[in-house]
């Protein structure tokens, strides 16, 4: 996050639902569609927009890069990065801090003992942890540098949420006008 | 009335004459990548220095014939990650646009 004539550049991605292969014709329609402040870009089977655009605050610059891209029907945003779910890793590497000490901090060996509960993978390797659970402990631990972490993680969740909501109403409608087809 | 008569200048004979020499020329130049060097030239300098830091970390290039996306840089993953970004010819901010890119190269898990 930088700031140029009272106004923030904000920096975050948009992944796109559903395509993996950049075409021209894609190239083209975000572009026209005003997405030249944002770079396309794929990897991991997935297309992203990372933006560094230009706005007075997270939320509407947010919003208006999601309504940009999807003014094109056949486009749809599916999450905002950097999302909510976290693992260790992605933890120490968002809070500047090593692996280990975090391991320490999920034991209780450092901190309170207070360590937010994982969402997921107790029973397998791998812990995903909610960013915001996460980065709301660590604030009030005064471990967090960013003192902005948490709000942002606020409104990007919010908006992650939003999307969620919108594709679990999409899928049940597809649902419902299959079993209509059928009868 | 004196007349006086002027041979008309024999380009075909300039041609034929070097043929050998002139094509060799071409084909020196093509086989060592000035041709290619010359066309993969990003109109915006900052772009082009990120573009070329990229072909230093093992990115390679294919411009676009036509669009708003001057061409694409893949990883030297290949497919294994299928990491590729495209580069606008115009983007908004050019510095910023620079930035992102050298951002994505960065963090690119195929390094050489």
């Amino acid at each position: 996050m930088s700031i140029k004539n009272n106004q923030i550049i904000f920096n975050f991605t948009l992944v796109l639902r559903g395509m993996n292969k950049i075409t021209s014709d894609l190239e083209d329609s975000l572009y026209e569609s005003g997405c030249d402040d944002a770079m396309v870009h794929s990897g991991n089977g997935s297309i992203y927009l990372t933006f560094d655009r230009l706005g007075t605050s997270l939320e509407k610059t947010v919003s208006s890069a999601i309504n940009d891209v999807e003014k094109n029907k056949d486009f749809e945003v599916a999450v905002v990065e950097p999302a909510d779910y976290v693992t260790v890793a992605e933890i120490a590497r968002r809070a500047e801090c090593s692996r280990e000490y975090i391991r320490k901090l999920i034991k209780g060996e450092r901190g309170n003992g207070l360590f937010p509960s994982p969402l997921a993978g107790s029973s397998s390797k791998t812990l995903i942890y909610s960013w915001l659970e996460v980065s709301s402990w660590l604030s009030e631990s005064h471990i967090l540098k960013n003192n902005n972490a948490v709000k942002i993680a606020k409104i990007l969740k919010h908006f992650n949420d939003q999307l969620n909501k919108k594709r679990v109403l999409f899928n049940s409608n597809s649902v419902k006008s299959k079993r209509v087809q059928r009868i | 009335m004196f007349k006086r008569n002027v041979p008309f200048f024999e380009y075909p004979k300039l041609w034929s004459d070097d043929r050998e020499k002139l094509l060799s020329i071409i084909d020196n130049v093509a086989s060592t990548g000035g041709f290619i060097l010359q066309k993969a030239k990003h109109p915006n300098k900052t772009i082009e220095e990120v573009i070329k830091f990229a072909e230093n970390q093992g990115w390679t290039i294919k411009v676009n014939e036509k669009g708003h996306a001057w061409g694409r840089l893949f990883c030297p993953g290949g497919n294994r990650g299928d990491c590729i970004i495209s580069v606008w010819s115009t983007p908004r901010v050019a510095e910023n646009h620079a930035k992102q890119i050298k951002r994505r190269i960065n963090s690119c898990e195929h390094k050489k």
